[in-house]
């Protein structure tokens, strides 16, 4: 069906349309610098897209795309210093969250499943009403958005939750003093009971007739009797009761405590992450200690690597991403049998991180293993 | 630049960024899309590169990449392409360009292109604006080079139907 004429027409119109149609400058400033480093509240960074602004649809609307699709995907930790206090005013976008074991050493089965019950109470006693989690060498959460922060929620998966009750002597807390306020260090410090952290049994009950809920920390028996002495003596006195640092609770002592344990009122308000970690009680030994690093998606570091300057050969390796970051990323962790869950060796190398480097570890070889990178200090 | 293999993927994107956009904008009929398309085509280059197994096949892997960010596109988009472009060339006295009819522009083959769909706009575009071969065509959209011919020929029935309604329309009006 050869018609000259209007192929002809066809070709005169696409050329004199597109011949000389140019994207825009913003265009090529986008794939060019790809995606950007940004801070966030609290310590660490995110990375953005630089993407082009719309102005057809307004510069607020469409200047930066966060690009936190966590579909395999890589975790920094944020640089010392940065990540401390959490920011609960900071609004949760919602994303994926790893719990990495504290050392190279994978925790048995009966301990990561224990650590997930306990990290899941912690995220229903914050108000996350729905999540997800999975373990497996590393316990991962998909948290969705509208909770407390991303912060928030991170200080909780990584907590030790480690207990210790330090009385507050009337000289320093009485009237005029100083104030032992939830959710915060002590503004001056004071030694805590039996020189350091207790165990705890928590026990929550509700009042068959109040309704009310009844929290009890339940101490050792070693702890039990050295605690009835102690309470003994200093009726009408507050006790703080901190967690990894943190004040929890600051009850007064009503009455001698004779049985070990110590019956508590919840406090009003949004849950404090400490007696959120409070209440689910310490996590097993195994997993103390572990890290929860600030999650970036693989594309994401995939971008960034892509504009990477000065990015050179990187060497082969059989795990893309790998290859994708080595050539700017060192790594600080080595997986000897990737792909093969019974051989996986993983060992902390020799250059292991300073807390000031930035540590990129790929989701997809937690699942496999940990294998690790970091980008070296400036 | 990341080099991977040798191969400067971020560089091949850069040199190709022209081309790809016209392509783009040749599909999706809006600079703006157009731009967005691009921009998803450029990280989903570099995430693909280990498929990239000759730097000299680069064009072609790349402006399939395109084609499959405008389908996503008009997908997300979830509604038909504008009947006529958006952009709106301006006779202006004097004007160094000339007019959009001096440059050869034709808003009744704006209208017909615009109401086709993008497999048939797309073969039509590979034919007449970057001069392709059907084989050519054919290999660059991996589909068989008679299924090229089949969607030229219904591709230019319509257009031709369009014009003819066009000045039907024309003739109606005096």
């Amino acid at each position: 069906m050869d018609d000259p004429e209007l192929e002809a027409r066809l070709r005169s119109h696409l050329h004199a349309r597109l011949d000389d149609a140019m994207p825009s400058a913003e265009l090529e400033a986008a794939v060019r610098g790809g995606l950007r480093a940004e801070p966030v509240q609290g310590g660490g960074l995110r990375w953005v897209a630089a993407r082009a602004p719309r102005l057809r649809i307004g510069l607020a609307g469409a200047a930066v795309v966060l690009m936190a699709l966590v579909i395999g995907g890589v975790v920094t930790r944020p640089p010392a210093g940065t990540a401390t206090s959490p920011s609960p005013s900071a609004p949760s976008e919602g994303q994926s969250f790893i719990v990495l074991p504290p050392t190279a050493a994978i925790p048995d089965k009966t301990a990561t499943e224990a650590a997930m019950v306990i990290l899941e109470d912690r995220l229903r006693t914050l108000g996350v009403g729905t999540f997800s989690g999975a373990a497996g060498n590393a316990i991962q959460f998909e948290v969705p958005a509208g909770g407390p922060s991303n912060d928030v929620v991170r200080q909780v998966l990584g907590a030790a939750g480690r207990v210790e009750l330090v009385p507050l002597p009337a000289a320093d807390y009485g009237p005029g003093g100083a104030t032992a306020v939830p959710g915060q260090p002590l503004p001056k410090p004071e030694p805590p009971l039996f020189g350091g952290p207790v165990r705890v049994v928590v026990e929550r009950a509700t009042d068959p007739a109040s309704g009310a809920l009844s929290t009890s920390l339940n101490l050792t028996a070693t702890d039990a009797p050295r605690f009835a002495a102690y309470t003994a003596a200093n009726v009408g006195q507050q006790l703080a009761i901190l967690v990894d640092g943190d004040v929890a609770l600051v009850p007064i002592i009503q009455s001698a405590i004779t049985d070990g344990h110590l019956t508590v009122t919840s406090p009003t308000g949004t849950p404090t992450p400490a007696w959120a970690v409070l209440l689910s009680g310490p996590l097993p030994d195994a997993w103390r200690g572990a890290t929860v690093p600030v999650l970036i998606s693989r594309d994401d570091a995939a971008a960034l690597a892509f504009m990477e300057p000065g990015v050179q050969g990187a060497p082969e390796t059989p795990n893309l991403d790998a290859r994708l970051i080595a050539g700017s990323w060192r790594p600080i962790w080595t997986v000897e049998a990737h792909g093969s869950f019974p051989d996986l060796h993983c060992t902390r190398g020799p250059a292991c991180p300073s807390p000031s480097t930035i540590e990129i570890v790929l989701i997809d070889a937690i699942n496999a293993g940990i294998l690790g990178y970091e980008q070296p200090s400036p | 630049m990341l080099t991977d293999r040798g191969v400067d993927v971020g560089a091949l994107v850069l040199a190709r960024l022209d081309d790809a956009f016209r392509l783009a904008r040749a599909i999706l009929l809006d600079d703006g899309d157009a731009e967005d398309a691009i921009q998803e085509a450029s990280l989903a280059a570099w995430r693909r590169r280990s498929s990239l197994r000759d730097p000299e096949r680069f064009e072609p892997w790349f402006e399939r990449i395109v084609v499959n960010q405008c389908r996503d596109q008009l997908r997300r988009r979830n509604r038909a392409v504008p009947l006529a472009p958006r952009t709106v060339d301006l006779d202006v006295a004097g004007g160094g360009a000339g007019s959009a009819a001096e440059r050869g522009e034709d808003p009744d083959i704006d209208r017909a292109l615009a109401a086709l769909d993008l497999d048939h706009r797309l073969v039509v575009v590979m034919r007449y604006w970057q001069d392709r071969s059907v084989e050519d065509i054919a290999s660059r959209l991996g589909i068989p080079a008679g299924t090229v011919k089949s969607r030229l020929h219904h591709a230019l029935k319509r257009i031709r139907g369009s014009l003819e309604a066009s000045r039907a329309e024309e003739a109606r009006r005096g």
